[in-house]
């Protein structure tokens, strides 16, 4: 059983928008802490909202935690605080250990002075001793593929140059939590790929928390997640497709959610095959028999050609397969079963969630959709590793 | 809270504004201080270096400034553009030291603002000991001003005046002459971080004091100026500090020696204000 190392409890932090407003506040804020050894008042004053309300989470060793949410969401808020850059108005955060952070890759550097130097500039502010980096300086050289240009001044490296070298320096922390804040955004993919791959050697030993409104990143890293809207929590948990669907949704405004009709009424629906259930999920092997199936009662007056469409969604909410059933013709008044059988699936190890749709097939075209669900379940295929791509024939 | 770990580890706890306990504080600073001590040092570095890299003439702007100064108000003296009463040593000699130790003055109450806004953007998004800031602070004034002392020195060869042992006391003053600027410019430092009227006042105000105080010229012996300058702490600094490197007697060392006393106190509630206050202000002013 590993130790929670981050214990965020009920934690709530004021801001104000408005310049003026807040640099008052903040010097009413500064008197009153200093001469009458009173608190924060904890009602909102005038222009003031919440950034972060009421926000708990705990975090344990090995586990990353994903923190998503739109611009202005309250994340670097909840981070600022984290770090102990800011104090919460309201709530308690404990963390146990060294705490290291990942936020600005190259702080500290002076761009006339060469990499060399700016290794011990940039090494210090992130809290490394002299001795420390003297230790480490050429793993962190050879980390950054600067080479030569490692005693020319900063200013004349290009702007990838400067995040390797910065990147190179932070990788070398080792401390029992890390936070990190949206610097894998930048660079190549090659370096993006090592800077991930180095995270994930971390991940065993440290309690992460990762900002990133990159979804693939977060899906590929993160144990847990949250999604933080207006400060609040809207989603908690170790779902993560289900966070990154949640995120996704945001943006969606309504388009892409289930739906269900009601020309039809559906006695079942069931996912049978080689499978066994696990929870809310299911698992089955590589090569698996596959059998979606669904009774519905039509209340139309008519016969209906539909088309029974399964699309399996890889982690990251791309989707990465699908199969369909076309022209299955729904008598009225009676009961129909729809039936989509895949004799064995192709899908490499790893977690998949499952959207199934049926809508009426017009002459190549798609018509009425009857039934849409997003989402419908989470698959977990194991047996062989996906390697390139999920699919494997 | 504490029990909910079963760790031997370092815990941090982050709480709402605790109460402004000095002694907690000052434990606090006192384990950081080596961490501090050694970034500041980097930084102050890291600042010198790339200063005089980027420069042709590098250390020599050190000297410039002071000693154009000088020269205009020797050349004021010496045509009778002005008339400035009889000085105890040789004019040159007087406003030279006088203009160089106040600048030691001047430069360290402006020093303490400057060192925290250079460092604002890694404030805003790192957690590291907030003192190095003061640390470089004081290190690039350090550097500045031994500049200067070195400048002193060589105009006192230069007029071949000799001031004996009792040179050796100018040491402590050295380091109070920073101190007294540098406490001043701390207590201003958070209503100096956000709002800008107070890095304008500072050179403001500082010249104003340079121009009641002996620096160009001595202080009458009577009138509103000899009043004001029973108090002016400033005064007792660089007058006692000019008369020990020029080998003269000194009047004052009482009310130089309380001056030192209390700056020294100053700068130490100061600095623990520093590290109390500091989130307040990286929350309204961050990155």
């Amino acid at each position: 059983m590993s130790e929670v190392l981050i214990k965020v409890d009920n934690v709530s932090k004021k801001f104000c928008r408005d310049l003026k407003k807040s640099l008052w506040y903040g010097v009413k804020d500064m008197s009153s802490a200093l001469l009458s050894n009173r608190n924060n008042e904890l009602k909102l004053r005038d222009g003031e909202f919440w950034a972060v309300r009421n926000v708990s989470f705990e975090l344990k060793r090995g586990e990353c935690l994903g923190l998503i949410g739109h611009n202005g969401a309250g994340k670097s808020t909840l981070l600022k605080m984290i770090n102990g850059l800011i104090r919460p108005d309201e709530g308690t955060i404990t963390m146990v250990g060294k705490i290291g952070a990942l936020i600005e890759l190259g702080a500290g550097f002076n761009p006339i002075l060469t990499g060399r130097e700016n290794i011990y500039n940039n090494g210090m502010v992130l809290g490394f001793s002299r001795k420390e980096i003297d230790e480490k300086y050429d793993d962190i050289v050879n980390f950054s593929e600067i080479g030569e240009f490692i005693d020319s001044p900063v200013q004349n490296y290009s702007s990838g140059m400067k995040v390797r070298l910065g990147f190179a320096v932070a990788a070398q922390l080792e401390t029992d939590i890390l936070i990190i804040d949206e610097v894998l955004a930048v660079g190549d993919l090659g370096f993006r790929i090592k800077c991930l791959n180095r995270i994930s050697q971390l991940i065993k030993k440290t309690a992460i928390i990762f900002v990133s409104h990159s979804m693939p990143q977060i899906a590929r890293i993160s144990t847990h997640g949250i999604l933080l809207s207006s400060g609040k929590i809207d989603y908690i948990g170790d779902n993560v497709p289900e966070l990154v669907n949640k995120y996704y949704q945001k943006f969606e405004s309504g388009v892409n959610e289930s739906s269900i009709d009601e020309d039809f009424d559906y006695n079942s629906i069931s996912i049978n095959g080689n499978i066994v259930e696990v929870g809310d999920n299911i698992q089955m092997n590589y090569r698996d028999n596959f059998v979606f199936e669904a009774n519905l009662y039509s209340k139309l007056n008519k016969e209906v050609l539909v088309s029974l469409r399964v699309v399996f969604f890889d982690i990251e909410q791309k989707a990465c397969a699908e199969s369909s059933v076309e022209d299955i013709t729904v008598y009225p008044g009676k009961e129909n079963r729809l039936r989509l059988e895949i004799g064995n699936l192709l899908l490499a190890n790893n977690n998949y969630s499952l959207n199934f749709e049926i809508f009426e097939q017009l002459e190549n075209v798609r018509g009425k959709v009857y039934r849409f669900e997003k989402n419908y379940i989470n698959l977990n295929i194991r047996g062989i590793n996906a390697t390139w791509a999920p699919v494997k024939f | 809270m504490s029990q909910d770990f079963k760790s031997t580890k370092k815990i941090t706890i982050y709480q709402p504004q605790p109460n402004l306990s000095f002694i907690k504080l000052f434990n606090e600073i006192i384990k950081d201080l080596k961490p501090a001590n050694e970034l500041g040092f980097q930084l102050a570095k890291r600042d010198v270096k790339a200063a005089y890299r980027q420069s042709v003439l590098g250390v020599v702007w050190a000297f410039i400034p002071p000693i154009v100064t000088s020269l205009i108000w020797i050349f004021l003296n010496s045509s009778n553009t002005i008339k400035i009463q009889e000085t105890p040593i040789p004019y040159p000699v007087f406003v030279l030291t006088g203009t160089l130790l106040w600048q030691i003055l001047a430069e360290s109450v402006g020093q303490p603002l400057k060192s925290v806004k250079s460092g604002k953007s890694i404030l805003a998004k790192l957690n590291f000991p907030r003192e190095s800031l003061l640390v470089h602070g004081l290190y690039s004034l350090l550097f500045n001003s031994s500049l200067r002392v070195l400048i002193i020195i060589a105009v006192l060869i230069v007029f071949q005046i000799n001031p004996g042992w009792q040179v050796l006391g100018f040491i402590p003053l050295f380091f109070g002459l920073m101190v007294t600027g540098f406490s001043i410019g701390l207590i201003s430092l958070p209503i100096g971080m956000m709002y800008g009227d107070i890095a304008r006042f500072i050179p403001f105000m500082m010249q104003f004091f340079m121009y009641i105080s002996p620096v160009i010229y001595p202080i009458p012996d009577e009138g509103v100026f000899a009043i004001f300058n029973k108090i002016n702490p400033f005064r007792f600094l660089i007058e006692t500090s000019r008369n020990i490197l020029t080998g003269q007697t000194v009047d004052y060392l009482l009310q130089t020696g309380i001056v030192l006393i209390i700056s020294f106190i100053i700068l130490i509630i100061g600095v623990i204000i520093f590290r109390f206050i500091m989130p307040v202000i990286i929350e309204r002013v961050g990155s």
